[in-house]
C-alpha cells in the first residue's frame, strides 16, 4: 500500500531519518515505535507533505507522491497535538473542513455521536479542554472515510472511556479493509491494536515484523517482552 | 487713526469737488456714431462741459488725447481699439469722466509705457465702469491726484512678465481712490509708486503674473476688503511707511518665494482682521519695524509667518493660526518682536484655571522649519516620526531655535471676529 | 468558491474575533469621533490621522501578521494534511488575516466622519489617508506573516518584526536627514524622491504631505515634490510602489511557505 523507499531527512546537524525503507500492507493496523527523536513523527509527515525529504521516495499504491495534494484524499490525519482557529466554533470548524473537503459528500459520524461532540458545537475552540479537541481531532480523521488513517499519538489526552471508544473505531476500520498507521509509547496499546510493528531507532528503521512474528521467534510471551529482547539484543537501553 | 483720517479727508473734498462742478449751462451733448464718425471729431468739436456720447460700434482710433474737461460716456459697449500699437486714452485735462466704454490691445512697447486709459498730471478724473481687454497697461496714473478708479474690469492674458504691463498702475499720485475693480491676468494687478494718502478697497486682483498688488514708497495708505488671489509672487508691500491693511484676503499664492503679503521696510504700520489662507508663505517680514499685526487668519499655508531676524517691533497678537504647515519660522536664535495672544491650533497645552489662556508657553518656531530653511529638499520629511521626535528633544534643550520667540498667553480658542 | 475563498472565509471570522481587530476599529473610531466631537477642524483630523496610521497601523500589522502565524501552526500542519495546495492555504490566510484589519480600519475612520464630518474639499484627503492605510495594512501584515513563516523561533520573528517596524519608521528617515545634510550641497531632490519611494511608511507619509500640506510643498524647492508625484506618472509609480511592497512580501513568504517543513 505504501512504500518507504530511501528515506532520509536532516535538519541542520540533526540527521532525523537515514536512509529508512519500509512498506506498509493494506488492510492492517501497522505501529510505528521508537524512543523520542527516533523519527516517528517525521516519517510520517513525509507521507502527509508536511516535511520534504531530503532523498528518497514514497509509493501510495504504485505512485510516487509529489506535490500534488490529491492523494491526501486517502489519508485522514489525526495529529498529536490539534489547534483549531481560537475564535470558531467546534460547528464552523466542522463545516469549514466538509467545505475544504467537498469531493467527500459521505461523511462517517459515528465518533461524533459516541463522543457526543453535539454539545459542544457552539463552544469556541479556546474554551475546548484538551480532551474535548482531541475527541474533534480524532473526529475530523475518521469523516471523511479515507482508506488509510495516520494517527499519532492518538490515545494521548483523551480519557479511558473515549480512548477506549477509539481503539474500537480503529479496529473496525480495518475489519472495514482500511490501512492504518499510528505511533505510539504505549506497548499494551500497541499489543492490542497492531498487526504489524515498525521499531525506528535514531532515524534508522531497526526492524518491521509482524506482532505474532516477532513474539514467536523471540521467544517470549508478549510484545513488551519481545521489544526488551530486541533492543538489549541490539546493544541499546532505555 | 492717523491714515484713516486723513484718507477720508481727501475722500471728502473729492466728492464735495464732484457734485460742485455745475452742468454748464451751454454743455452740449456730441454723439459719436451719428453726427460725429469719430471720437476725435467729436472732441475736437467740443468745448469744456461737454458730454461725449459714443454709441455702439468699434473705433481703431490711435491715441486720443482729451485736453478738455469732457464727460466720455459710452452707450451700448463701444469699444475703442489700440490695435495692438497705440496709447488708447490719454486724459490730460482735470475733471475728465470717462465711463463704460470697452477699452482694448494698447500696443505692447519697450519703449514707452502704453495704458489703455492714461491719467497724465491730472486731478479730479473718473474712470468708471470701463472694460480694458487685453491692454499693455490697463489704466496708468501719473502724477496725478484725487482720481477715482472704480468698477472697471481689466483682463489681459499675459504670459512673460518682459512683455507685460501692470492693469491700474500709480506713479507719484496722492489722494486717489481705486474701487471695486477686478484685475486679472495683467504683470501686477495694482502697482503704487511714490503714492501718498490713498485707499484701495473692494477690488478683486487674481491670476496676475507677478503681484497682485505692488506696492513701494506709497506712505500713509491704506487697503482692504480686497482679494488677491493666484498671483505669482502674492502681494509685495515695500519701503513704505504708515499703512493700513485691513479684512483683506491674501489666498492660494503659491510658489518659491510666493507670499500671502510680502512686507520689506514697513514701519508704523497696522494689519489686522486679515485673512491668510493655502499660501505658500502667509506673510513674510524682511526689515520691517513697529507693526501691529492682530486679529488675522492664518489658515492651511505652507508657511503662516516667517519673520526674518531684521525685523523688529512687530506685536503680533490675537491672530488665529490654524492647520498651517509650519506657523512661524526665522532664520536666528535672535528675535525681536513680541507674539502674545494668538490661537495655536498646534498648541498642547493646558488651561487650569480656565481663563482661556494656556498655562505653559507656545514655542511657534519648530526645529525643522529651521532645518528645512537651511536645506529645502529636507522638506519631503515634513511630519516623519523622526521628526516629531527631534522636535520633542529640541523642546527639552533647546538648541536651533530661539527661546525669545514665544507666546506667552496662547490663547485656547479661535479668536471670532 | 475555491478553496482559497473558503479558508479566507473563516479565517476572516476567526480574525475578526480577535482583541486586535478591535482594537484597530476603537483606536481609530473614538480618535476620530473624539476629534470631531471636540470641535477639530477635518484638516486637524487628518493630521491626528496621519500619525496613528503611518506609525501605529503598521506596528499591530506586522506584530499581528508575526503572532497569527505561529499561533496557527499546528493548524496549518491539519490543513496541509487535507488535498489543498499550500499556496491556496497561504493565499486564504493571507485574505482572512487583512480583510478584517482593512475594514475595521476604514469603518473606524469612516464612520465618525459621515457624522460629524463633510466631504467639502477634503475627499481625497480622506481617500488618500484610506489607501495609504491600507497599503500599510498589506504591506505590515504580509511582512509580519513572511517574518514567522522565516523565522521557527517565534522571539526571532517577533525581534525582526519590532526592528523592521523601528528602521522603517524612524531609522531610515534619519539616515536619510543625516544623508541630505552631509550632501546639501548637491541637488537632492531626484535621490530624496528615490529614497521615499523604497520605504512604504514615507511614500504613504508623502502621498498624505500633497493633500495636507500642499501649500508648503508649492514653496520652496517643495514645487519639485508636487510636480512629481502630483503628476498621473508620479501618482502611477507612487501605486506600484506601494504594489511592490505588498506583493514581494507575499510573493517571498509563499516561497518560502511552498518549501519549508512544518
Amino acid at each position: 500500500m505504501i512504500q518507504f523507499r530511501n528515506i532520509s531527512k536532516r535538519y541542520g546537524q540533526l540527521q532525523v531519518l537515514k536512509d529508512v525503507t519500509v512498506s506498509i500492507e493494506a488492510g492492517r493496523i501497522t505501529a510505528i515505535l521508537g524512543p523520542n527523536g527516533s523519527g516517528k513523527t517525521t516519517l510520517l509527515k513525509c507521507l502527509l507533505g508536511l516535511v520534504h525529504p531530503d532523498a528518497g521516495e514514497i509509493l501510495l499504491v504504485d505512485h510516487r507522491i509529489n506535490a500534488h495534494p490529491e492523494y491526501r484524499q486517502r489519508i485522514g490525519y489525526m495529529p498529536q497535538i490539534a489547534q483549531f482557529p481560537e475564535h470558531l466554533t467546534v460547528g464552523e470548524i466542522i463545516r469549514m473542513m466538509k467545505d475544504i473537503r467537498s469531493d467527500v459528500t459521505h461523511y462517517d459520524e459515528e465518533l461524533f455521536e459516541r463522543f457526543h461532540l453535539d454539545r459542544e458545537l457552539t463552544k469556541k475552540s479556546k474554551e475546548l479542554s484538551g480532551g474535548t479537541r482531541q475527541k474533534l481531532n480524532a473526529y475530523l480523521a475518521f469523516l471523511f472515510q479515507p482508506q488509510i488513517y495516520v494517527l499519532d499519538e492518538p490515545t494521548v489526552g483523551l480519557d479511558p472511556v473515549a480512548s477506549l471508544i477509539l481503539k474500537e473505531k480503529i479496529r473496525k476500520e480495518k475489519q472495514q479493509g482500511k490501512t492504518i498507521i499510528f505511533t505510539s509509547h504505549i506497548l499494551p496499546e500497541i499489543a492490542a491494536l497492531a498487526d504489524d510493528v515498525i521499531f525506528l531507532l535514531d532515524g534508522k528503521l531497526l526492524f518491521k515484523e509482524a506482532k505474532q512474528v516477532l513474539i514467536d521467534r523471540t521467544e517470549t510471551k508478549n510484545l513488551e517482552e519481545a521489544i526488551a529482547e530486541v533492543l538489549q539484543y541490539s546493544g541499546v537501553e532505555e | 487713526m492717523e491714515v484713516g483720517t486723513t484718507v477720508k479727508r481727501w475722500l471728502f473734498s473729492i466728492a464735495l469737488l464732484i457734485a460742485l462742478v455745475p452742468e454748464s449751462a451751454q454743455a452740449t451733448r456730441r454723439v459719436v456714431g451719428e453726427e460725429y464718425s469719430s471720437i476725435k471729431a467729436a472732441i475736437a468739436a467740443a468745448t469744456a462741459g461737454d458730454t461725449i456720447l459714443i454709441t455702439a460700434g468699434h473705433y481703431s482710433e490711435g491715441p486720443i488725447h482729451v485736453k478738455k474737461r469732457l464727460t466720455i460716456l459710452g452707450q451700448g459697449n463701444p469699444v475703442v481699439d489700440g490695435a495692438g500699437q497705440t496709447e488708447v486714452f490719454v486724459i490730460e485735462a482735470d475733471s475728465v469722466v470717462i465711463r463704460k466704454i470697452v477699452v482694448q490691445r494698447a500696443g505692447v512697447s519697450f519703449m514707452q509705457d502704453n495704458a489703455g486709459i492714461r491719467l497724465e498730471k491730472v486731478q479730479h478724473c473718473v474712470v468708471d465702469s470701463c472694460i480694458l481687454l487685453d491692454n499693455f497697461f490697463g489704466i496708468y496714473a501719473a502724477e496725478s491726484a484725487f482720481c477715482i478708479i472704480q468698477n472697471n474690469t481689466l483682463i489681459a492674458h499675459s504670459v512673460r512678465e518682459a512683455v507685460s504691463g501692470n492693469g491700474i498702475h500709480l506713479w507719484y499720485c496722492k489722494g486717489m481712490l481705486i474701487r471695486n475693480n477686478r484685475i486679472r491676468g495683467h504683470r501686477d494687478g495694482i502697482y503704487f509708486e511714490f503714492v501718498q494718502s490713498s485707499l484701495i478697497e473692494h477690488n478683486l486682483s487674481e491670476d496676475n503674473l507677478r503681484y497682485g498688488l505692488h506696492f513701494m514708497f506709497s506712505d500713509s495708505c491704506q487697503y482692504r476688503w480686497n482679494t488677491f488671489r493666484r498671483n505669482g509672487a502674492g502681494v509685495a508691500v515695500m519701503y513704505t511707511r504708515r499703512v493700513l491693511m485691513e479684512r483683506n484676503v491674501f489666498e492660494y499664492n503659491w510658489g518659491s518665494s510666493s507670499y500671502g503679503l510680502l512686507l520689506k521696510e514697513i514701519s508704523d504700520s497696522h494689519i489686522r482682521f486679515n485673512r491668510f489662507i493655502r499660501n505658500s508663505e502667509g506673510i513674510h517680514s524682511e526689515g520691517s519695524s513697529r507693526i501691529e499685526i492682530d486679529s488675522n487668519l492664518f489658515q492651511q499655508n505652507g508657511w503662516a509667518m516667517i519673520v526674518m531676524a531684521n525685523s523688529e517691533d512687530l506685536y503680533i497678537h490675537h491672530n488665529s493660526f490654524i492647520g498651517n504647515s509650519f506657523d512661524v519660522s526665522t532664520n536666528s536664535r535672535h528675535n525681536f518682536n513680541r507674539f502674545a495672544y494668538n490661537f495655536w491650533d498646534q498648541y498642547k497645552g493646558y488651561d487650569l484655571d480656565r481663563d482661556g489662556i494656556g498655562d505653559v508657553p507656545y514655542h511657534p518656531v519648530r526645529l525643522f522649519s529651521l532645518l528645512v530653511q537651511q536645506n529645502p529638499p529636507l522638506l519631503i520629511l515634513l511630519r516623519s516620526f523622526l521628526i516629531d521626535l527631534l522636535e520633542i528633544a529640541e523642546q527639552v534643550f533647546p538648541v536651533l531655535t530661539p527661546e525669545t520667540l514665544v507666546d506667552q498667553y496662547p490663547l485656547l480658542h479661535e479668536v471670532e471676529f | 468558491m475555491s478553496n482559497t475563498l473558503k479558508i479566507a472565509k473563516y479565517q476572516f471570522f476567526n480574525v475578526l474575533r480577535t482583541r486586535w481587530v478591535f482594537v484597530v476599529f476603537a483606536l481609530f473610531f473614538f480618535l476620530t469621533a473624539a476629534l470631531f466631537y471636540f470641535g477639530e477642524s477635518e484638516a486637524k483630523v487628518l493630521v491626528s490621522l496621519l500619525n496613528v496610521t503611518l506609525i501605529f497601523l503598521p506596528l499591530l500589522s506586522v506584530l499581528f501578521g508575526v503572532f497569527y502565524v505561529y499561533n496557527s501552526t499546528s493548524f496549518i500542519e491539519l490543513m496541509l494534511t487535507q488535498p489543498i495546495y499550500r499556496s491556496e492555504l497561504y493565499g486564504g490566510m493571507w485574505l482572512g488575516i487583512v480583510t478584517p484589519f482593512v475594514g475595521s480600519f476604514v469603518l473606524g475612520v469612516l464612520l465618525p466622519f459621515l457624522v460629524f464630518g463633510s466631504w467639502m474639499g477634503y475627499a481625497g484627503a480622506f481617500g488618500t489617508l484610506f489607501i495609504v492605510g491600507t497599503a500599510l495594512i498589506l504591506i505590515f501584515l504580509s511582512l509580519g506573516m513572511m517574518f514567522a513563516i522565516f523565522a521557527e523561533e517565534r522571539t526571532v520573528g517577533m525581534s525582526l518584526a519590532l526592528l523592521l517596524w523601528l528602521v522603517l519608521t524612524v531609522v531610515y528617515d534619519a539616515v536619510v536627514l543625516y544623508l541630505a545634510t552631509v550632501f546639501r550641497d548637491y541637488p537632492l531632490e531626484q535621490p530624496l524622491i528615490a529614497a521615499m519611494f523604497l520605504n512604504p511608511v514615507d511614500l504613504g507619509r508623502v502621498a498624505l504631505l500633497l493633500q495636507l500640506d500642499v501649500s508648503a510643498l508649492m514653496g520652496y524647492t517643495g514645487a519639485v515634490f508636487r510636480e512629481f508625484f502630483g503628476t498621473s506618472l508620479g501618482i502611477s509609480l507612487a501605486l506600484v510602489a506601494l504594489l511592490l511592497w505588498v506583493s514581494i512580501p507575499v510573493f517571498v513568504g509563499l516561497k518560502r511557505f511552498a518549501h519549508r517543513d512544518f
